[in-house]
């Protein structure tokens, strides 16, 4: 074999590498350079502009408004920008109002919302934040068209800037979009909801009855959050659901809103057919100290797994001097799976990890 | 031309076909690197870690802490995973039979108290002598000591697993320390998709950072040239190899100092395995094999972020003995898992992933002192053209040196984690240095590992440790 060839290919690989490392390399210290550059130069001008800027948001007559924009020197646009942005992160009531209406007045709402259009999914991610950051409300059409896009980036950060804007009207169609997705969207969603307050409650509990279960999941889980006792009788019906989770769900939503009375309707379900249900009524009772399910607690002390064992330990040794005493009385237990774990709350009682 | 001069001669080129493929691989795997890293690095700016610290629907996890004879660094590592930034965890630290004052220090600073919690061995381990907890109104409520009789690092993770009570698991080595957000990213994977069973984090050098309390404060390059090569090595394996990998979804390895995986499936394939010294990576395998058959789908995803500073060793002889262990390892994890090589019912992972690490990352110290020697030889005997060992020059070495720098550049460009110019101009030197006996001192370390991985050695070997508080 012609030892040219390797010698040619190799040399050929090794000269295009160290080329690429070396454009790598000199695109590194370039862009490092340039970044250090407009950092000095953005703060200088910022120093020019924050006088003006606060002059405006201080000015309540609107005699000068807002005549930053003819003070812009080219390719000062984004300086500005940023500027209003961390400014409204740290400011609320009139100081951020002033700041959202320059913001929209100056047109850089007009321009994040043509951004919004962008082929670029992390350009449109960055202009939703930005609008939502300054409550732009003219921005709630094209947000709410942005719940369906096809990042999820994007479709979050929507949802994001719609649940900053107040806009209870798109709850449903966010929580239809977004929580099947995953559980990173539902947690970004939940807390969204969070943030908007009791006011989704009445949108929640309509949910209840969305045939998605996995919307349903999320209703009941925020409804128990929320506190809203008016929920408890709409979150009843759904302990005989089919569905493991949305079983699972209204336990914690029960056991949340505390209501000792609704013990009775859990207690069915210390026989349900999957431990995971099993499970967690009997930490909801426990939760709710609903002391008339003892006997069939002491029952579930027996049970073939583990965790409903353990949760029922735990249950019981929550219930008082009435628990303590029926958890002594399961040290004769039939079954020694339930007497070792009986014991086992009895000693973190005594030790007082259990209040 | 005699016949040894044929042989000599048709190996020189079986030589360098073998080091040309393989840099075409890496570079391959360089350039699917690099989409994948900034993909997620634009991804991650638009997620709102604080809001996840602060839900209560982000899982909860379990880290598992296995520790033998690590009375030196235990209390320093356990209270700085207590203060990690997570909404709900617990700390499990396993004393897989140590014989120093591990669990003695351990249960006098956290003031431990033995409980009767029931011992619920779902994976089988060596016999439990004992689980201690702290006091609920103790700021060490979540920590849970395990002590159990020596059964290896495996057998500790299992007994870890069997008293975990959440649905993750994380495994952290004792002498490694976790950067605080680490585990909120290292669980992002989890909530973003449901089929994911493993996560795997970076893992880098922490020789040379100034270190307190169990985190580190200012990460500085190692004085030491080993080190260093190191830390170059680690960039190389990790910004190139696992991410591209765990882009085609075929990872078939994550670093047991710091993973987490889905508890569930980890209980449904039996834990890990005992009788291999890699156990990380046949776990992995394992896990692809078994859902793998049953048709389903198995992904184990890598990301650049969360980050996990362990000690590298400083001497020759400690790196030897590490590299033979890693070596021998692999190829174990390989061999058990043979039937996944060239099987089409696994994809790219049967078909590219597999044979790539038999062709490349098993058997590449074979070719490399195999091409040392022969090269070597057909000089002293004149049978080969300086053109053909000018070339095995350049595939051998210098491609190493740019691959190096590659990793040393993308670093830069993307995690810019050492923010002093001194040590970019250090870790650009190690690329180059490396290249230049370290690399051939941890081929033939390899080549050692795969000898003794053919007689049959299961020796864990000891390796001896400076401590990472007393790196500054």
């Amino acid at each position: 074999m012609n030892p040219e060839i390797f010698f040619r290919i190799s040399l050929g690989v090794t000269i295009f590498l160290g080329g690429f490392v070396l454009l790598l390399a000199l695109a590194l210290v370039l862009s490092k350079s340039s970044r250090r550059l407009w950092a000095k130069y953005a703060e200088k001008r910022k120093a020019f502009y924050i006088p003006l800027i606060l002059q405006a948001v201080a000015d309540e007559s609107d005699a000068h408004p807002f005549a930053i924009l003819a003070k812009i020197r080219l390719g000062d646009w984004r300086i500005v920008e940023n500027y209003l942005l961390d400014c409204a992160s740290t400011v609320s009531g009139f100081g951020l109002r002033r700041l959202c209406e320059i913001f929209e007045r100056e047109g850089f709402a007009d321009y994040e919302l043509r951004r919004l259009r962008s082929w670029r999914w992390w350009v449109r991610a960055s202009a939703a934040k930005r609008l939502g950051s300054m409550l732009c409300h003219k921005a709630a059409a094209p947000l709410t068209v942005l719940l369906h896009d096809r990042s999820l980036e994007v479709r979050l950060t929507a949802c994001w800037a719609l649940g900053r804007l107040g806009e209870i009207g798109v709850v449903e169609e966010m929580l239809q979009f977004l929580s099947s997705h995953s559980r990173l969207a539902a947690l970004s969603l939940a807390n969204i909801i969070r943030l908007m307050g009791e006011r989704t409650v009445p949108i929640l509990e309509g949910l209840l009855h969305c045939a998605d279960d996995n919307v349903r999941v999320m209703a009941i889980n925020l409804l128990g959050e929320f506190q809203d006792r008016g929920a408890q009788a709409l979150l009843l019906p759904h302990l005989s659901s089919p569905n493991t989770e949305v079983k699972i769900a209204v336990c914690r939503a029960l056991a949340a809103l505390g209501e000792r009375s609704v013990g009775a309707h859990l207690v069915p379900l210390l026989a349900a057919e999957s431990w995971e249900i099993r499970a967690k009524a009997a930490w909801a009772l426990g939760k709710l100290g609903y002391q008339e399910s003892i006997p069939q607690l002491i029952v579930s002390l027996g049970d073939r797994a583990w965790w409903v064992r353990l949760n029922t330990g735990e249950a019981l040794a929550r219930m008082g001097q009435t628990g303590r005493r029926a958890l002594e009385e399961s040290l004769s237990h039939r079954d020694r799976f339930a007497r070792d774990m009986a014991a086992q709350w009895l000693d973190e009682l005594a030790s007082g990890a259990v209040s | 031309m005699s016949g040894a001069g044929a042989v000599l001669a048709s190996s020189q080129w079986a030589i360098l076909a073998y080091f040309l493929a393989m840099n075409f691989l890496y570079l391959a795997l360089f350039f699917i690197s690099i989409w994948a890293i900034l993909r997620h690095i634009y991804s991650m700016s638009y997620r709102n870690l604080s809001e996840i610290s602060k839900s209560r629907l982000a899982p909860p996890i379990s880290i598992l802490v296995p520790a033998h004879n690590e009375a030196t660094s235990i209390v320093s590592s356990v209270k700085a995973l207590l203060r990690l930034n997570y909404p709900a965890f617990e700390v499990i630290v396993v004393n897989d039979g140590s014989r120093d004052e591990t669990l003695q220090k351990l249960i006098a600073v956290f003031e431990l108290r033995k409980t009767k919690r029931i011992y619920h061995q779902t994976i089988a381990t060596k016999e439990v002598r004992g689980i201690y907890v702290a006091k609920l109104s103790s700021p060490w409520a979540r920590l849970v000591v395990l002590d159990k009789e020596n059964g290896g690092k495996a057998d500790a993770l299992n007994a870890g697993i069997n008293v975990s009570e959440y649905p993750l698991f994380c495994s952290v080595d004792a002498d490694s320390i976790l950067e605080r957000d680490s585990l909120l990213r290292v669980a992002l994977p989890f909530m973003e998709r449901a089929d994911v069973v493993g996560v795997g984090g970076i893992v880098r050098i922490a020789n040379g950072c100034s270190i307190t309390q169990g985190f580190v404060q200012t990460v500085r390059l190692p004085k030491q040239w080993l080190p260093c090569f190191q830390a170059v090595e680690y960039l190389r394996a990790f910004l190139s190899g696992r991410i591209a990998w765990a882009n085609l979804g075929s990872l078939l390895v994550l670093s047991g100092a710091f993973s987490l995986f889905k508890k569930a499936t980890v209980l449904e394939v039996n834990g890990y395995d005992r009788s291999t010294v890699s156990e990380d990576m046949e776990l992995v395998m394992r896990l692809h094999r078994t859902l793998g058959d049953q048709g389903r789908a198995c992904y184990i995803e890598f990301i650049p972020d969360p980050v996990c500073w362990t000690e590298a060793p400083e001497r020759f002889k400690m790196l030897w003995r590490q590299r033979d262990r890693w070596q021998r390892g692999l190829g174990q994890s390989l061999w058990k898992h043979l039937p996944l090589l060239c099987n089409p019912r696994f994809g790219i992972l049967g078909l590219l992933a597999t044979p790539y690490f038999w062709a490349v990352e098993f058997l590449s110290p074979v070719v490399e002192v195999l091409g040392y020697l022969v090269f070597s030889i057909a000089a002293i005997a004149g049978l080969s053209q300086w053109k053909a060992f000018a070339a095995f020059f350049l595939l051998a070495v210098m491609m190493g040196v740019n691959l190096s720098l590659l990793a040393v550049v993308l670093e830069e460009f993307t995690l810019h984690r050492y923010p002093r110019v001194r040590d970019l101009l250090r870790l650009l030197i190690s690329a180059v240095c490396e290249n230049f006996g370290y690399r051939q001192f941890t081929a033939l370390a390899r080549f050692a590992g795969i000898l003794g991985f053919l007689r049959g050695r299961t020796v864990w070997g000891v390796l001896e440790r400076r401590g990472l508080e007393t790196t500054a």
